[in-house]
């Protein structure tokens, strides 16, 4: 397995971005960055003893809610990266952890901000923080580059961009399309003129869990503040994102 | 600790699976080995020089065609594997390459093999093997437990089970959809009542390039224990694959 480390709070892993993981430009495709991520932060929830399968014994889970990434340059095609990941604080029902990818020079390349909450995985009841079973956990302040996580709203009078079905490989452990999956779905609906270039920014909310046969309904358009892509069932949104180039 | 590293004769990668590798039953997705067999089988040509932009450059690319694996039980999440492949020979215009997975105890957990074809990129034409960029390859008499890479066919025409509009995503760097992409998509076309059992063996052909603008028609029919699907464009079949359950 590949190296690992602590350093404080900070949890970080060398991670090579390979054939599958890129673009057509063999540039790292934004689903390959935020799997990365998003297994970081699950690697470091089960170290510091609440993993999956412990918080899912008590009938828990932790669950990503926003997520806002900045990035200075994409990793490339068999670029090692360093990936980190810190939980930063408590704010209201957030668990707020940052991350960074860098160089193997030190380089960063990537910040990331996002919101956690927990929720009681039958009633799907949000918890409080304090509810949290006892482990490892450690906190530092640092702040990323990236700003913090944004609330987006539903956005009225998008175009139609099209239809996509839910897969079964679209599902993780928890039933539900994985988080990392909308940004693959986002993308796959974007202009084509849009795909080639550099991605500067990109914040996604995640409203409500969708699950195996539903359709989402994809719009987007340009606004002020990026390119917005939103995926909607049953006339209620599922997720927001905006794409700043 | 290193987690790839060629031991003289064979080229191996340790690697634990994550939740998004495996599915609601937390048991690693098929796609998720192949695509790492497929990934380490590129990581050694790279490794010894033969980098895809090297082959670019000559105007030559390696083409999968086609892939078995033999599951010998069904690995779970956060299971340390190792990857073991080794280039087994040359066979007509193909080479053969074999893998085995085992556990760091040395429990065989699974057995891959694959098949590539050496293309010649401005006339799009298969080459013969003795135009490998690197002569006197090496070759092993020892061969991987899995099912022989072989020809997958129907003499029925299939039902339409479904169609899959090919995705930006699916595309690699070729342009082209991804080899895993596809045994994906067999994946989620099987009827629920197949997703749920033990596949014991799979093997897929991939037959012609899919692109951006395809939308792949899915076929599909099951037998006893096992279950055949196609996915064809314009006509053309361009992948076939059989899962066969324990």
């Amino acid at each position: 397995m590949s190296e690992a480390w602590y350093d404080g709070a900070s949890f970080s892993r060398k991670f090579i971005f390979r054939f599958g993981d890129c673009d057509r430009q063999k540039r790292a495709s934004l689903y390959a960055v935020m799997k990365l991520l998003s297994e970081l932060a699950g690697e470091d929830y089960e170290r510091r003893g609440l993993g999956y399968e412990r918080l899912s014994g008590i009938g828990q889970a932790l669950l990503i809610s926003r997520l806002r990434l900045q990035f200075l340059r994409m990793p490339l095609h068999i670029e090692t990266v360093t990936a980190s990941t810190w939980e930063r604080c408590i704010k209201g029902p957030f668990f707020c952890r940052d991350y960074e990818i860098r160089t193997e020079s030190g380089e960063l390349l990537v910040s990331g901000s996002s919101q956690w909450f927990l929720v009681d995985i039958i009633s799907r009841e949000v918890l409080r923080p304090a509810c949290l079973p006892e482990g490892g956990r450690q906190e530092d302040p640092r702040k990323s580059d990236a700003p913090e996580c944004e609330r987006l709203k539903k956005l009225e009078g998008l175009s139609f961009l099209g239809s996509r079905t839910v897969y079964y490989t679209d599902l993780d452990a928890n039933g539900h399309v994985n988080n990392a999956v909308y940004a693959k779905i986002a993308v796959d609906f974007l202009p084509e003129e849009l795909r080639t270039r550099d991605l500067r920014e990109f914040s996604i909310n995640y409203f409500t869990e969708t699950k195996l046969g539903e359709a989402l309904e994809i719009s987007g358009g340009e606004t002020e503040k990026g390119f917005a892509v939103q995926g909607i069932a049953h006339g209620t949104l599922h997720f927001g994102c905006l794409f700043g180039f | 600790m290193a987690d790839r590293w060629f031991d003289g004769t064979y080229y191996k990668r340790e690697i634990t699976p994550n939740y998004m590798d495996c599915n609601t039953e937390r048991r690693v997705f098929l796609h998720y080995i192949l695509g790492i067999f497929s990934e380490i089988a590129g990581d050694e040509s790279q490794a010894k020089g033969r980098t895809h932009e090297v082959l670019v450059n000559q105007g030559r690319v390696f083409l999968i065609t086609r892939m078995s694996i033999r599951l010998h039980r069904t690995p779970c999440v956060n299971e340390t594997l190792i990857f073991r492949t080794w280039f087994r020979k040359t066979e007509g215009r193909f080479f053969l390459r074999d893998c085995d997975v085992t556990s760091p105890e040395g429990e065989l957990i699974a057995s891959v093999s694959g098949t590539w074809v050496l293309i010649d990129l401005a006339e799009h034409r298969v080459l013969d093997t003795s135009e490998h960029p690197l002569s006197g390859l090496k070759s092993f008499s020892e061969a991987a437990d899995s099912p022989e890479c072989r020809k997958v066919f129907s003499e029925e025409t299939l039902p339409v089970i479904g169609t899959r509009p090919v995705y930006y995503t699916d595309l690699d760097c070729n342009c082209h959809l991804n080899n895993t992409a596809y045994s994906r998509i067999a994946t989620d076309f099987l009827p629920p009542e197949y997703q749920s059992r033990e596949v014991r063996d799979f093997v897929i052909n991939f037959n012609k390039e899919t692109k951006l603008e395809d939308t792949l028609e899915i076929r599909g029919e099951g037998r006893r224990d096992s279950f055949l699907i196609q996915g064809i464009a314009g006509n053309v079949q361009h992948f076939a694959c059989e899962f066969t359950f324990s």
